[in-house]
């Protein structure tokens, strides 16, 4: 499991879409052994880790929110039970946009 | 033979066992358990015990040395044991603390009942659903009090209805189709009322005069054109929809329905209001009798019938039939061993009763769930709703709006005083279907066949929960709405019971001295248990005796659920479940708040000052609010709303959906270092366990993890905080019992939200928006629940009226696997920036091909919509804009094991 920021998507042939991302460090590891792998934090890398994925190794879209207090920190938000919005019938609305 | 399956223990589960000697010889079950479609039942057995039966047996022996004789105690004539009145109303975190309700009770104490139940620990590990018949002649026979008596005799009113019984007769018409449906497939109607009817769905939250402006604008246009009034059309889509309303009186302060033993009196015999309008009746002599409260109930089973007369709609709603079958496929292959539960359908509760035959394929499986609301905040205007959830439909389609169904709407302005009387019409239709049988033309396959209604849940929050299981609710000694038997503890003196583990220092209030409860030790409830304890409060000579055997079995009066035919229901109380939306999303936040910002009651024996987890506060309360609001550019719109600033509106109906994000997703990393670190790590625990549970599919190794981290939660948060101390009893709220059963009631009913209520809260939100007339908003809210079912059904009927859901935007492509890419897209090639194009080498070198050092232009899209539903954008677009005008949606999870896609063609 990895985290990353997409810059742009493209589409290298009919078949084969591509994200090109920039990949988040590997996470704090005692951080995340005390908050019972609550608590995922890691370092954003910009140009430095950009990398070349497949979108269909994309499973699903995560919050990073700075940790409060220390420079170029993230920590992982995943939606909890992203099945309430669905099971509703509150898809994300698709938007026209240019 | 002995089962294990309401047990805490998940080792390993036991889902299906072919023991027909559990089932109960219940009259109308004996005709005809035979499976119509495929061979659902498997023949051969297929399970023994499984090895953590013996760990739970151990653990039945440990509790039952804890027990003390209760028998001779004296009984608190005060608080706990009352039946408890209603103030519902959720979602707002001021309601919280009442909500504490649905959190059971743990407790492995078999005791204190001594002289009421017979030792029976047997009872405890067993399938509640499948149980001997209960004589319910001879429990109405035992009782004396009077408000008992009239609980008993409605649920005799279920125990005899049918279709025929004059007060609850559809009209003849109706009946008829009931009994007879057609047995053809409608065709759309012509062009005219076609138009007409797609008009009048468009207007839904418009008013009646948007319907008629724009027919006005039609007709102009196309004089010719026969487009219906506003009013016909109305009636010709209740009429194909084949939904009529049963309407009953009521009274006109709501205290009852005049329904069952009520029927014939012409005052409430509770406050002495006249049923009808005194001057109608004295100008006419008496003979015009003008209701002056009525409230609807629609019939579920024209309903039912609706969702068959359609190919389309016939072949999904057998999607509960094709899992099942695969379920049980499964079952075989993997020896009685699940990989994960996703649906109701993998509980232990639902696939016994396949096995046992009491579900068959074809049979319908509803949910019925029912909540309190508000029309106007701050205004005396409670009313009450009932719907109906169809587990037939895949989870994907069933708690969409247009196949929720209405049950009851019952007027505020108070709360009802006996809400068997509002249930009844509804409970008596639907045990008049489960006895006959709903006539089902299937149009998938041009077939007739006998369907039998299965009501598997029954679901309210806490404050509602009363009314449907009968118990005392969750400050009653036994506390736990799953009637797991666990007993709390008081303080001297107190009247509130709570659901303690440890046993305080230097403790010794009599019926609460137990030991420490064994949180691994607690059962499931048992249905065998209940009416051994039922038994023994309805055969109460007076009302001393009625009250003190209120407390010691916690139960208040027997389940109007009980009427219904026992092969029908998982059982009472198996058929009542948690309600994972209010444990979760408001009590638990609302109890963990209340200590961090030291606000809990403080006894005076207690002392603030060393309080060392109080720590929001002051300042730091402030900045962490900051801090929570400052996190909104970060969260991804498909996060819906994010969470406001805690510290300025925590007390103005911050909603669930926030408390869920700002404590289960931000919790871990906004605490973090603001917390005492064991506080904290407590704390993560609870994350941990949540954010696996209140997933729609759990895998059973998550689920197993989840329980042990729950599990060393509560115990470490009586040790952390109540520290057992009698002045800190007040800390351990029932919330933090029913985590304890969050896991082992995934085994049971499957995961909890599939049961849980943020459906009923949505239908209240979506129905309550669709209010007209502030005039008269309760006769307004009942047509218009009226005219959601007329709507629905008529929607299963012609499943094209639904507009399709498939349509892409603009530009998009669907590069497959659920997968599409959406615009913004560069209208002009640019130029890769130089290490973009490295990685774009080295993936290319990856897959087999290599590209020289070369840098090409290309092609930008911006969004890409997942599989999931979710839309990931990307930084080109998003960094364009400034951070307060954004919700990062840019970051996404990857499993880059999937990364591995062969690229057949070099770039052109």
């Amino acid at each position: 499991m990895e985290f990353a920021e997409v810059q742009y998507y493209l589409r290298l042939t009919r078949e084969n879409t591509i994200a090109i991302v920039s990949m988040y460090s590997r996470p704090d590891p005692i951080l995340l052994k005390a908050s019972h792998h609550t608590l995922w934090s890691c370092s954003y890398q910009g140009n430095a880790s950009l990398k070349v994925i497949s979108t269909e190794a994309i499973v699903g879209v995560v919050a990073m929110v700075p940790l409060f207090g220390v420079q170029d920190r993230y920590f992982v938000v995943e939606k909890p039970g992203l099945d309430i919005a669905h099971m509703r019938g509150d898809d994300e609305t698709i938007v026209d946009e240019d | 033979m002995s089962l294990d399956f309401g047990n805490m223990s998940l080792d390993d589960q036991a889902p299906i066992v072919n023991d027909r000697s559990h089932s109960p010889d219940h009259s109308e079950e004996a005709e005809d358990p035979q499976p119509s479609l495929t061979g659902w039942i498997p023949e051969r057995e297929r399970l023994s015990a499984s090895p953590d039966l013996r760990q739970s047996e151990r653990n039945s022996n440990l509790e039952l040395e804890g027990i003390s004789d209760v028998s001779q105690q004296p009984q608190s004539e005060t608080g706990p044991d009352q039946i408890p009145t209603l103030t519902s109303d959720a979602d707002d975190a001021d309601n919280a603390d009442e909500d504490a309700a649905e959190a059971p009770d743990p407790g492995c104490q078999a005791s204190d009942r001594g002289e009421l139940v017979p030792d029976d620990r047997e009872g405890v590990g067993m399938i509640p659903s499948v149980t001997r018949d209960v004589d319910l002649q001879e429990l109405s026979d035992l009782v004396q009090i009077d408000d008992i008596k009239i609980a008993m005799e409605f649920v005799r009113g279920l125990e005899s209805a049918t279709l025929d019984d004059k007060e609850m007769r559809l009209d003849s018409e109706a009946l008829e189709r009931l009994r007879n449906p057609p047995q053809y497939q409608i065709e759309v109607p012509s062009s005219d009322l076609r138009l007409a009817v797609d008009l009048y769905l468009a207007v839904e939250n418009a008013s009646q005069d948007t319907y008629n402006a724009v027919r006005t604008a039609i007709l102009r246009r196309y004089p010719e054109s026969e487009l219906l009034s506003y009013a016909r059309t109305k009636n010709k889509i209740a009429q194909m929809s084949g939904i009529t309303p049963l309407v009953h009186n009521m009274c006109i302060n709501s205290c009852l329905a005049y329904t069952g033993p009520f029927a014939t009196l012409e005052t409430c015999p509770t406050c002495g209001e006249s049923r009808y309008d005194q001057i109608t009746l004295t100008n006419s002599n008496g003979k015009v009798k003008k209701p002056r409260q009525e409230f609807h109930s629609i019939p579920i089973g024209p309903q039912l019938q609706a969702l068959w007369r359609h190919s389309d709609s016939a072949a999904s709603i057998q999607y509960c039939d094709t899992r099942t079958a695969e379920i049980i496929d499964e079952l075989e292959r993997s020896d009685g061993l699940l990989d994960s539960y996703d649906d109701f359908f993998h509980g232990s509760e639902y696939l016994q009763a396949v096995n046992s035959g009491h579900i068959k394929p074809g049979d319908m499986i509803l949910m019925f769930s029912m909540d309190g609301a508000q029309l106007y905040r701050n205004k005396l205007s409670d009313c009450w709703i009932g719907i109906w959830i169809i587990f037939n439909h895949s989870p994907d389609r069933r708690y969409k709006k247009v196949r929720v169904l209405p049950a009851f709407f019952v007027p505020g302005p108070n709360k009802p005083k006996n809400c068997d009387s509002y249930l009844y019409p509804s409970l008596h239709h639907l045990a008049a279907l489960q006895k006959e049988g709903i006539r089902v033309w299937d149009a998938s396959s041009n077939r007739m066949f006998t369907s039998t209604p299965f009501l598997a849940l029954a679901t309210a929050d806490g404050p509602g929960m009363v009314y449907l299981n009968g118990l005392v609710g969750y400050h009653g000694k036994n506390g736990c709405r799953l009637y797991c038997g666990v007993t709390g503890r008081h303080k001297p003196g107190g009247a509130h019971y709570y659901p303690v583990l440890l046993k305080p220092h230097n403790y010794d209030v009599e019926g609460c001295d137990h030991d420490d409860i064994d949180p691994y030790g607690i059962a499931a409830c048992s249905s065998e248990r209940y009416y051994e304890n039922l038994r023994q409060l309805l055969s109460s000579n007076n009302i001393t005796q009625y009250k003190k055997r209120r407390l010691e079995t916690g139960i208040a009066k027997p389940s109007i659920f009980i009427g219904l035919p026992r092969a029908s229901t998982l059982g009472v109380p198996g058929c009542f479940g948690s309600d994972i939306m209010h444990l979760v999303a408001l009590n638990l936040p609302d109890l963990l708040l209340s200590l961090w910002r030291g606000t809990i009651d403080c006894d005076k024996t207690d002392d603030r000052r060393t309080w060392d987890w109080a720590v929001l506060k002051g300042h730091l309360w402030k900045v962490h609010g900051e801090a929570v609001a400052a996190t909104t550019p970060y969260l991804p719109g498909s996060f819906d709303r994010p969470p406001r600033n805690p510290a300025e509106k925590i007390n103005s109906g911050y909603k669930a959906w926030e408390f869920l994000m700002y404590i289960y997703g931000l919790g871990p990393g906004l605490f973090y270092n603001i917390l005492p670190q064991m506080y904290w790590e407590n704390f993560c625990k609870l994350v941990y366990g949540i954010r696996i549970i209140h997933q729609h599919e759990i895998a059973t190794c998550d689920l197993r993890q989840a329980h042990e981290a729950l599990i060393g939660f509560v115990t470490e948060f009586e040790e952390l905080y109540y520290q057992r101390r009698t002045d800190r009893i007040h800390f351990v709220r029932p919330v933090l019992h029913g985590v304890l059963h969050l896991a082992p009631e995934v085994t049971r009913v499957g995961p909890g939200l599939c049961a849980s209520q943020w459906t009923i809260e949505r239908t209240i939100g979506n129905l309550g928006e669709e209010i007209r007339q502030p005039s008269n908003p309760y006769a307004n809210l009942s047509q218009r629940g009226l005219r959601r079912c007329q709507v629905n059904a008529l929607k299963a009927i012609f499943p094209d009226l639904e507009p399709n859901e498939d349509g892409l935007p603009r530009g998009a492509i669907d590069i497959g696997n659920g997968y599409i890419l959406l615009r913004a897209m560069q209208k002009n090639p640019k130029p890769m920036h130089p290490c973009e194009a490295g990685a774009l080498r080295v993936y290319l070198q990856e897959n087999g091909m290599s590209n020289g050092q070369w840098c090409p232009s290309v092609y930008r899209w911006a969004r890409l919509r997942l599989p999931n539903g979710q839309i990931a954008r990307s930084a080109w677009k998003e960094k364009l804009k400034p951070l307060s005008k954004v919700r990062m949606a840019r970051n996404v999870k990857v499993y880059l094991y999937l990364n591995c896609i062969p690229v057949h063609l070099p770039l052109a």
